[in-house]
C-alpha cells in the first residue's frame, strides 16, 4: 500500500478544538479548480467531456497528531456521490478531541470488510458499487461521455476496484491540516482525466494492473483548500 | 435431526447437523439463524419476482428435487431462453463453504445472489430493481417487517434472507451418514467401494462433506466451444488454469449431469474419465465405487418439505 504525505515541506502547528465543538469536513470534486456539476460540459485543454457519475468510498476517516490517533470522524465507510450534494459533507461532534495536525482516510474498502458478507447503508449493493460477477466493491467510479471516446454512445466508464494482492486498489491518504473546525478537501480530478484520456482507458471494469496504476494517482488528487 | 426445523417464531435456531460433521465455516455467532428470515428467504428463492420479466426464480435452475441443481441441462437456462456457460451446481451444505461458484469468484454466500439477479442471461434484473419491486408489495413489506423489524426493504436484507434459507439446506442423512451414526451398515460391495474411494478419491472429495472445497484440475480437457479456464480467470495465475471447485459427491443420483459444464450424464462416464486419468480401476472396482457413491444419496434432504416451494399468501 502506498502512503503519500502531501506538502511535507511545510511545518504545521497542531490545533485543538474546543470541547463540544463540531468538526465538519467537506469534499469537493473539481476539474481545473472548478467544482463539478454532473452532466454539464467541460473543456479541459483539448478534451471536452461531461461527467455523469462520480462515486467513491471514503473510509476510516480519522484525526491524527503526527502518528498518534486522536479521533474518528463520521461512519467507518462513507459513500461520496457527486449526485447527492449532502454526501460530500462529513461532520462529527467532538467532545474532547485533543490536538491534531493531520487527517487520514482510505479511498476504498478494506479487505476484511470485502469478504465479510453484505452490509446495510453505504455498503448496500443497491448503490451500484459492488461487482456482481466476482466479489468486490468498486472503490472509485467515474463515468461520463466525451466525443474523444470511440466507445458506444461515446461513454467512458472507469470502475476502480480490487482488494487482493497484487491488485489491491485501496489507497491511504494523509493530509496535513491547519487550524479550523471546517476542513475543505478538494478532489482535483485533472490527473485522473489526463491519465484516462492520455492512455485511452475508456472502459475499466475489473481489477488488474491498469486499475492499480490509476489508484496510485489517488493520493495526489486530494488537497486541503485554503 | 434434519426435518425437525419448523417455521414457528423461534429465533436463533441452531443449524442441524450430525456429530460426524465438522463445524460450519459460516459465522453463526455473528449472523444467527432466525426462522422468520429463513421463511422469507425461502419465499424469495421460489419467487420469479427476482427476475426482469417475472419468469425465472432461483429454483428454476436450482430445483429441490435435484438437490437444488438443474437436471437434464448441461448448461443452465435463464431468462429469454439464454444458455449460460456452466452447469448449475447442487446447493447443500453451503454453511461449510467459503468460496462460491465453480471458480470461487464469489467470496461470501450473501453476495452470491447478486450474480444471477444481475446476469443478463440469467434473471436479467438488478438488485435495485428487485428492491423497488419488493417495496411496492405490501405482502413483502409485512414479511420483511416480521423478519427484520423494519418495513423498508434494502438490498442487504434481501441478500441476508436468501442466505438464511440456503444455509438451512443441510444434506446429512444419506445411508453413509446412518452408517456413521451406527444406524445402518454397508453391504460388502458398498464397503469395498468405500475403501477404494478412500484410496483414490478422498484427497479431493473429502468425507464427510465429500469435498475439501479446494480447487483442482481433475484432468478434463478444455471444451473449446466454451474455453472456460476456471479458477485462473479469478486469480490470474497460470497454475490455476483448468482448476475448478471440487464438488461434493453427495446426491449424485439427483444432480446429473456432472462437471462444471455438465459433460457427463452418467457415473459410469465419470469413472471412465478417472481411469483414463491414471487412476487404475477394474470394471468391478468401478461398479463398487458407484455402489458406494449411491449411499451418498440423501432422500430425506431431497424430499424435505421444509425446503419446498412456499408461496407468499
Ligand atoms: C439461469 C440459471 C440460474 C438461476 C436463475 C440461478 N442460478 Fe445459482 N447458479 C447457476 C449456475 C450456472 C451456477 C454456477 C455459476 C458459476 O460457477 O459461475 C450457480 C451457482 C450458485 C451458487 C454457488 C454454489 C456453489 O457451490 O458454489 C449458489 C449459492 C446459487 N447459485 C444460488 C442461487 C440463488 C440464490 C439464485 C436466485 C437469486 C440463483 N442461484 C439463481 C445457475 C442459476
Ligand atoms: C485431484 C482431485 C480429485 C480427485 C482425486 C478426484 N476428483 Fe472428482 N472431481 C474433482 C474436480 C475438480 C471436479 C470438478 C471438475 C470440473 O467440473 O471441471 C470433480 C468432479 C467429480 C464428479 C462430478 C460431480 C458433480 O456434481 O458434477 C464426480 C462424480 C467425481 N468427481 C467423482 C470422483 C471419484 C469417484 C473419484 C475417485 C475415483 C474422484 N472424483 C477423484 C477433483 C478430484
Amino acid at each position: 500500500m502506498k502512503t503519500a504525505i502531501l506538502h511535507l515541506f511545510v511545518l504545521f502547528t497542531s490545533l485543538t478544538l474546543d470541547a463540544q465543538k463540531a468538526l465538519s469536513i467537506s469534499f469537493v470534486p473539481t476539474i481545473d479548480h472548478a467544482s463539478i456539476v454532473l452532466d454539464s460540459n467541460y473543456q479541459y485543454g483539448d478534451i471536452s467531456l461531461s461527467i455523469s457519475n462520480l462515486k467513491f468510498y471514503i473510509s476510516e476517516l480519522a484525526l491524527f497528531n503526527d502518528d498518534t490517533f486522536v479521533a474518528n470522524v463520521g461512519k467507518q465507510h462513507h459513500l461520496f456521490d457527486a449526485g447527492l450534494p449532502t454526501s460530500g459533507l462529513i461532520s462529527q461532534e467532538m467532545t474532547e478531541p485533543g490536538a491534531f495536525n493531520n487527517i487520514r482516510f482510505n479511498i476504498g474498502i478494506d479487505s476484511l470488510t470485502h469478504s465479510a458478507g453484505v452490509f446495510e447503508g453505504d455498503l448496500d449493493p443497491i448503490h451500484g458499487m459492488y461487482w456482481s460477477w466476482q466479489s468486490g466493491y468498486i472503490h472509485f467510479k467515474l463515468e461520463g461521455t466525451s466525443p474523444a471516446c470511440p466507445t458506444r454512445q461515446n461513454k467512458f466508464q472507469i470502475h476502480v476496484g480490487g482488494y487482493q494482492a497484487p491488485n489491491n486498489t485501496l489507497r491511504k491518504i494523509i493530509l496535513p491540516v491547519v487550524t479550523s473546525s471546517t476542513l475543505n478537501i478538494e478532489i482535483a480530478l485533472d490527473k485522473i482525466i489526463q491519465r484516462i484520456f492520455g492512455q485511452k482507458i475508456f472502459q475499466m471494469m475489473s481489477p488488474g494492473p491498469t486499475a492499480v496504476a490509476l489508484a496510485d494517482i489517488f493520493p495526489q488528487i486530494f488537497q486541503i483548500k485554503k | 435431526m434434519i426435518g425437525l426445523m419448523s417455521f414457528t417464531d423461534i429465533k436463533d435456531i441452531r443449524l442441524p447437523y450430525p456429530d460426524h460433521f465438522p463445524n460450519p465455516t459460516f459465522d453463526f455467532q455473528k449472523t444467527p439463524l432466525d426462522s422468520t428470515k429463513i421463511l422469507l428467504g425461502r419465499i424469495l428463492f421460489y419467487d420469479p419476482i427476482l427476475s426482469k420479466d417475472n419468469s425465472i426464480s432461483c429454483a428454476s435452475c436450482h430445483s429441490p428435487y435435484n438437490a437444488f441443481a438443474h437436471t437434464d441441462h448441461d448448461l443452465s437456462h435463464g431468462i429469454f431462453d439464454a444458455i449460460g456457460t456452466r452447469n448449475a451446481p447442487a446447493l447443500f451444505n453451503l454453511a461449510w463453504q467459503k468460496e462460491f461458484m465453480w471458480d470461487g469468484a464469489i467470496n461470501h454466500i450473501d453476495m452470491q445472489a447478486l450474480a444471477p439477479i444481475s446476469h443478463p442471461g440469467e434473471m436479467g434484473s438488478s438488485i435495485n430493481e428487485v428492491v423497488s419491486t419488493l417495496n411496492a408489495s405490501n405482502a413483502y413489506k409485512e414479511l420483511f417487517q416480521k423478519a427484520f423489524g423494519e418495513k423498508t426493504i434494502t438490498g442487504a436484507k434481501v441478500l441476508k434472507a436468501l442466505t438464511q434459507f440456503q444455509l438451512t439446506l443441510v444434506s446429512a442423512n444419506a445411508k453413509y451418514d446412518k452408517v456413521k451414526m451406527g444406524k445402518d451398515s454397508f453391504t460388502l460391495q458398498e464397503n469395498n467401494g468405500y475403501l477404494l474411494f478412500k484410496k483414490n478419491c478422498n484427497t479431493c472429495h473429502q468425507e464427510p462433506l465429500f469435498s475439501s472445497y479446494q480447487f483442482a484440475n481433475n484432468g478434463l480437457p478444455v471444451d473449446t466451444t466454451l474455453n472456460d479456464f476456471g479458477r485462473w480467470q479469478v486469480t490470474g495465475q497460470t497454475k490455476d488454469s483448468l482448476h475448478f471447485k471440487i464438488p461434493s459427491v453427495r446426491n449424485l443420483s439427483y444432480s446429473y449431469p456432472y462437471m462444471h459444464d455438465g459433460r457427463f450424464k452418467t457415473l459410469r462416464e465419470v469413472l471412465n474419465h478417472y481411469t483414463e486419468q491414471k487412476i487404475p480401476l477394474t470394471s468391478n472396482e468401478k461398479a463398487d465405487i458407484i455402489a458406494f457413491l449411491l449411499t451418498l444419496n440423501d432422500a430425506d434432504f431431497v424430499f424435505d418439505k421444509n425446503n419446498k416451494y412456499y408461496k407468499i399468501k
